[in-house]
């Protein structure tokens, strides 16, 4: 009863960039206790995320036994015990994943950028993409861009496309653009899903919000803060923005992306503010309607958006959130065997060094994921297929698709032919018998001829039939 | 008759019973009178649709549970099979296979029950007909066909299937018995029924014979000497093999067995038409050195082909091979050979029957001939396998998109067969609607370029188009066309564009006719490239297919409302096609209208008027369409600002004070609502584009409403302007900014802050030029260059290629003095906030530094980074 209740609840997944030891904790929103600490975890800001809501992956500000080298951990959520440790060339700052998991990318902050295939591990691309160290990184809705954030404010879009080309003839290229509009480092990035015109939002220390139109890069919208803006967030109905700023506060806006002319939004008088923390906003992040704020006091809140009121307020003690994730927490449990999902894709080790690809070898994959595996699918009779094609055929006498019809035309033609010649002797011999008849009419009667005799050559007709067994072919 | 007048109506389960008894009697021959064949091959069809409309042998009572109707239905059953029963074991051929023809049908038909405790009866009964001392070609197909059904069924019963396993087990042999030793191809076409449901139901049973089925679908398929259908089927058998053993390398090895047997079959068949290099090139992809080459599919090498005909049937059994292999399920994970697939597909659409030089003198006309009629359904197949790769692999397949997109664009450039272009459209939308706006971008400009070229040209029922006029100058509505012509003056800085459809469209009438099938293909393409890519970089394309997708749908109702009903007479296609045309033509306006866009959409009236009729007149499916995209448009006409639920309620529950704020709310976003509201009023009115807005009596009365003094003269102009929509005043409104637009696009920025309201959505829409970002991106990065020597090499490589490509635009560089300036009014608008006009012109001043851009050397002293940097 219970297990059924918490498939559709989620949970908090939480770490710290500080020090290794205060761990990942997963958090139940509701009853606030803890479902599981995963110790030895410190991921940069925008380094956590979770993978097909299965794996948590982390990249580890604190090197782990790596020498120079950074390293990114993929915890499975219902076997934490084991994670997947894979090292990289640089230390990773911001990581992100596609919403198919099948790509993670990461930004070094050396300003360098790595592409990851998740199910063989390859490393598919490393480009220097910034000067400056990468701030943010998130896939565009459909996944087919990848949008940075650099700490010297600015912003750029790849296609995906190109990035992983194999081929990589650069005939295209991977850099849709570049902006710069931000004066000071970005701080959060986040996409919107509204349909074909797609929009993304970025803020950064500078106090402003910038809204952008994702593919030709053309800006909409600034909305300008008093603060420096630390944290965004955008309502799951995409109409409110949260902003968490420097001191502390969360400026509520209402997003009007529809106007067409570039407008300047003071958020001063318009936006509401929610307050509760005293210390900069680490990071926003949306349960269901609920708002969750973490901020460097080290505690972080459950807002009711609605009335604006804090539900519930969880205190970290060792240190301050920076990561937050929001799970199933169903995916905690253990796959028990009827609910196990055979065709899940495999997770590998991230590789290190970029692999020359190798032609021949393939691309592993599922092919048509089936819908549910225990009911197989509606098939159909072949009966009902060479049925129709007789009835097919016998309604439309043209059209004879079957070999079945002409096998049996033959036949019949057989069988035609042997009555026909029945038949043809027996015309024979009746025409033979009328005239015998007649000329006996003629004599017994003395009449003169009549030529029609057709009533009687009927009656004998119908005498002879009971000597022919097939006579419909008339 | 006396039983007649107990039954109440045709549902009475009492009458399945007498009904059943009466079929037997009527239809199924006694047992010593002969069969009336030429009867029963008529009558049969139309027994069994009675025996399945009724079910007259599911022996299922729903409404009454009558033991003794029960009983009776379930005698009147048992007597029905014990005659099929009879009439299987006659020694008469004819008798036979309509024994078992019936007993197919009742093994779909019967009560659970009843089949499970027979099915092992009737299996054997089968079997022992397409074993040896069977004869008959027609009673073995029959048999083959029905015990198909009963496997089916029987697979339906999972409690069974260790049973089924073991039955299906004993009909393996005879299977391939018959497709080995039998010559007749409608008996291999029955047994691959059979080995079908043996495959796909029972997987298990085939395990012990694998390399035997291997090899007898492989001989048929490669000796190529059946007809499609059978090869068909025989390929599908062969796709599904692997099932049998259900593992990664079974899989594997098949697939590569079958594209080295393509390979192979390929070598032969292009010898003379390709370079020997390329076969070569295939081969060495296919085998990695090192490995060892498996054995050929089948087990032994086959040469069955003869020299004179091309193995077509061949090759393309093979491919479709691949494709099902790609498309139907399996159990574990694959490892699919991408590269290899998309290297054979396009080894195939590069062969186009053109003789290489190298290659000249070693071919004759008749050689080339041969391969030229072929051509075209190995060029289907080929489009078939990528459409197959693209289905198996959805997202997964992004490494290799790019090299897609380039095979695609590259082939649709030379592709004219209609069948062909109607299928590259489909693989055009299935990339882009599974990869999204990323792929959009690249495929944006050959879709436009070729659907406006198929769109354009005349069909065969055109008539009335004259070629002269590119518009539909038919008189029904001139307006559009003078609207289109406006456009492009409005929008073409180039004179070329203006011209450029009118010779197009004679050209292609001279040419050929584009089949109507091509366009809808090319309708429901720019449909989804609207959808999916409409946001992308479309200024250059966006304003021509508005006009194109409005004149086409003009055109495609100009002529009544098609009818769906499908003529009896007719072939299906031909019925429904004008009515498919209409449907895709109409869809597509529809998504043109709901697109994001900058401005409005100029047609909207012409369309809303069109669904409206549409709506009233057409049949069922256009009239619903119809419906639909009025209510879809709704919102466009009349946008709905509804307040946001929880702020809403937080006003009236709130108890900290946040009601006042709300109220502020509530009162500067009506407010602000109201200034845009004049604002796009002041733009309709100067503009004269949007001249002819359908909300007009709506923003009448809230004009009215809200502001009354405004409300003396803006509705009075607005309806002045309305009602001259057609001819006059727009015309000249559109004329004037015609003339002041190329003096805007010379003369400086103050210049053309004067007339900035009129002139700003065609700058934005045309006068920024594709390459700008890229340009942009590249200014942005060349000052590094001086910065960070070291990391900059990757990225300045990418920006120049990309400007290189696009060197139709000479605007790889531009001016960075007017970008730096950009950057300080910028800073100038986050410090301090500025009032509304003056940021707007600020904006257009950056926007206008980027796209009149002189040729200006690429490095400038100011970095970007630094400027922002020294904040």
């Amino acid at each position: 009863m219970e297990m059924g209740e918490k498939m559709n609840k989620e949970a908090l997944v939480v770490c710290s960039d500080k020090s290794t030891c205060i761990g990942i904790t997963v958090w139940d929103l509701e009853t606030g206790e803890q479902l599981l600490h995963i110790p030895t975890c410190a991921a940069a800001p925008h380094g956590l995320f979770c993978l097909r809501n299965q794996f948590i992956v982390a990249s580890q500000s604190n090197r782990h036994g790596s020498f120079g080298g950074g390293s990114i951990f993929i915890w499975p959520l219902n076997k934490p015990q084991s994670p997947l440790r894979s090292y990289t060339l640089e230390a990773m700052g911001p990581i992100s994943c596609t919403k198919d998991g099948l790509y993670i990318a990461g930004g070094a902050p050396s300003g360098n950028a790595y592409l990851w295939e998740v199910t063989s591990g390859r490393l598919l691309r490393t480009w220097h993409a910034h000067h400056k160290s990468l701030k943010c990184m998130v896939f565009s809705d459909d996944d087919s861009l990848l949008l940075f954030g650099c700490t010297d404010g600015i912003i750029s879009v790849w296609s995906m496309i190109s990035l992983v080309d194999v081929e990589d003839s650069g005939s295209s290229p991977s850099l849709l653009y570049y902006s710069s509009e931000h004066r000071s480092s970005i701080t959060g990035l986040v996409t919107m899903s509204a349909g074909a015109r797609s929009i993304f939002i970025s803020s950064s220390l500078d106090g402003t919000c910038k809204v952008w139109e994702l593919v030709s890069g053309r800006h909409l919208q600034t909305l300008v803060y008093p603060m420096s803006v630390t944290a965004i967030a955008l309502h799951p109905l995409e109409r409110l923005l949260f902003s968490g700023s420097v001191d502390g506060n969360i400026f509520v806006n209402v997003l009007d992306i529809g106007a067409v002319e570039d407008c300047f939004i003071t958020t001063e008088d318009q936006a509401f503010v929610l307050k509760v923390h005293n210390e900069s906003i680490t990071a926003l992040t949306f349960s269901g309607f609920h708002l969750i704020s973490a901020s460097e006091d080290f505690t972080f809140c459950l807002w009711d958006t609605i009335n604006r009121v804090v539900l519930r307020r969880f205190n970290n003690r060792k240190g301050a959130v920076t990561n937050m994730v929001v799970i199933k927490q169903s995916s905690l449990f253990p796959i028990s065997n009827h609910q196990r999902v055979t065709h899940q894709f495999q997770v590998s080790l991230l590789q290190k060094y970029p692999q020359p690809s190798n032609p021949g070898k393939g691309m592993a994959t599922f092919l048509s994921f089936p819908a549910s595996r225990s009911k197989p699918p509606p098939t159909h009779f072949l009966g009902n297929n060479l049925l129709d094609h007789l009835i097919s055929g016998s309604e439309q006498e043209e059209q004879t698709p079957a070999m079945l019809q002409t096998k049996l035309e033959k036949n019949i033609d057989d069988r035609l032919w042997v009555t026909s010649m029945t038949k043809h002797v027996m015309e024979i011999s009746k025409h033979l018998q009328c005239r015998l008849l007649d000329m006996m009419q003629c004599r017994l009667l003395c009449n003169p001829y009549e030529p029609d005799s057709s009533p009687k050559k009927k009656r004998h007709k119908i005498q002879s039939q009971n000597q022919t067994p097939t006579e419909q072919s008339q | 008759m006396a039983r007649f007048d107990q039954l109440e109506n045709m549902y009475d389960v009492g009458l399945k019973p007498v009904m059943l008894r009466s079929l037997i009697r009527q239809y199924l021959p006694a047992e010593n009178h002969p069969l009336n064949l030429n009867n029963s091959c008529f009558e049969l069809p139309s027994l069994v649709s009675i025996l399945q409309t009724h079910c007259l042998l599911s022996e299922l009572d729903s409404q009454s549970i009558d033991p003794k109707l029960i009983n009776t239905w379930k005698s009147a059953v048992d007597d029905w099979l014990s005659c099929l029963l009879s009439l299987l074991s006659s020694d008469m051929s004819d008798k036979c296979w309509v024994g078992i023809c019936l007993l197919g049908v009742s093994c779909q038909e019967c009560s659970n029950q009843r089949f499970l405790s027979s099915y092992s009866v009737w299996l054997n009964k089968l079997l022992s007909h397409i074993q040896p001392p069977a004869d008959s070609q027609l009673v073995k197909i029959a048999s083959c066909t029905s015990l198909a059904d009963l496997l089916t069924r029987l697979a339906r019963f999972p409690e069974v299937k260790k049973d089924g396993n073991l039955l299906a087990g004993k009909l393996v042999q005879p299977v391939l018995k018959l497709l080995n030793e039998d010559n007749v191809e409608a008996v291999w076409e029955g047994a691959a029924n059979l080995l079908y449901a043996l495959i796909a139901f029972f997987p298990a049973s085939i395990h012990h014979y694998y390399d035997k089925v291997e090899a007898a679908i492989a001989s048929k398929i490669l000796s190529g000497k059946c007809s499609t259908k059978t090869l068909k089927k025989l390929g599908y058998c062969l796709a599904l093999l692997p099932k049998a053993k259900g593992d990664k390398d079974s899989w594997s090895l098949m697939m590569q067995k079958i594209l080295i047997s393509i390979n192979d079959h390929l070598n032969e068949a292009f010898q003379g038409v390709e370079e020997e290099a390329k076969s070569d090139e295939a081969r060495r992809l296919l085998v990695p050195p090192g490995k060892d080459l498996p054995l050929p599919l089948g087990g032994a090498s086959f040469k069955g082909t003869s020299s004179e005909r091309l193995p077509t049937a061949t090759i393309s059994t093979l491919m479709f091979c691949c494709c099902k292999m790609l498309t139907s399920s399996y159990p574990v994970q694959v490892t699919v050979p991408v590269r290899l697939m998309l290297a054979l597909v396009e080894r195939l659409l590069r062969v186009d029957g053109s003789l290489p030089h190298t290659m000249l003198p070693f071919m004759t006309s008749v050689q080339q001939e041969l391969i030229c009629s072929e051509l075209p359904v190995l060029h289907a197949y080929s489009l078939e396998l990528l459409i197959a790769l693209i289905k198996g692999m959805r997202r997964q397949l992004l490494p290799h998109s790019a090299y897609i997109v380039r095979v695609v664009t590259r082939y649709f450039k030379r592709c004219s067969l209609p069948e062909l272009r109607i299928k590259l459209y489909s693989i055009i939308r299935m990339l882009l609607l599974s990869m999204g706006v990323g792929i959009a971008i690249y495929l944006a400009p050959d879709v436009v370029e070729n659907a406006s070229n198929d769109l354009n040209s005349l069909d065969g029922e055109d008539i009335e188009t004259s070629p002269a006029n590119t518009g539909p100058a038919t008189g029904a509505l001139p307006q559009l066309s003078n609207r289109k012509r406006k456009h492009g003056a409005k929008t073409g800085s180039l004179e070329e564009k203006q011209d450029a459809p009118s010779p197009k469209v004679g050209e292609s009438n001279t040419h050929q006719t584009i089949p109507i099938t091509v366009k809808i293909a090319a309708l429901d393409t720019l449909e989804v490239l609207l959808t999916v890519g409409a946001a992308s970089k479309s200024e250059s394309w966006r304003s021509s297919i508005d006009g194109l997708l409005m004149k086409t749908a003009i055109n495609s109702c100009k002529r009544g409302w098609g009818n769906l009903e499908s003529n009896i007479f007719l072939p299906h296609e031909s019925a429904s096609v004008w009515a498919d045309f209409q449907l895709s033509s109409l869809r597509a306006l529809l998504t043109s209208f709901l697109a994001p866009a900058r401005v409005r959409p100029p047609y909207l009236s012409q369309g809303l008027e069109l669904f409206r009729r549409g709506k009233q007149e057409a049949g069922m499916k256009l009239a619903q369409f119809c419906a639909y995209a009025l209510f879809a448009l709704e919102v466009l006409i009349h946008p709905r600002a509804l307040p946001l639920d929880d702020f809403y309620s937080a006003c009236h529950n709130s108890t900290d004070g946040a009601s006042n704020r709300f109220l502020e709310n509530i009162y500067s976003g009506s407010r602000k609502q109201n200034t845009s509201f004049l604002s796009a009023m002041q733009r309709t009115e100067q503009g004269g584009v949007e001249s002819h807005d359908d909300d007009l009596y709506d923003r009448w009365l809230q004009n009215e409403n809200e502001n009354q003094n405004k409300s003396e003269y803006i509705p009075v102009e607005d309806m002045k302007d309305q009602t001259s929509r057609p001819n006059d005043s727009s015309f000249t409104n559109v004329l004037e900014v015609r003339e002041k637009e190329p003096a805007a696009a010379n003369a400086d920025v103050h210049m053309r802050n004067e007339n900035e309201i009129v002139v700003q959505p065609w700058h934005l829409e045309e006068s920024v030029p594709k390459s700008q970002e890229v340009a942009s991106a590249k200014a942005v990065m060349s000052p590094a260059v001086g910065t960070n020597p070291e990391g900059s090499e990757i990225e300045s490589k990418t920006p120049l290629s990309a400007s290189d490509r696009l060197n139709d635009t000479n605007h790889d560089m531009f001016s960075c003095v007017d970008k730096v300036d950009g950057f300080d009014n910028v800073a100038g608008k986050t410090s301090s906030t500025l009032p509304n006009a003056k940021k707007g012109s600020s904006s257009m001043v950056h926007l206008d530094s980027d796209s009149s851009m002189d040729s200006f050397p690429g490095i400038v002293d100011a970095d970007p980074d630094t400027d922002s940097d020294s904040d």
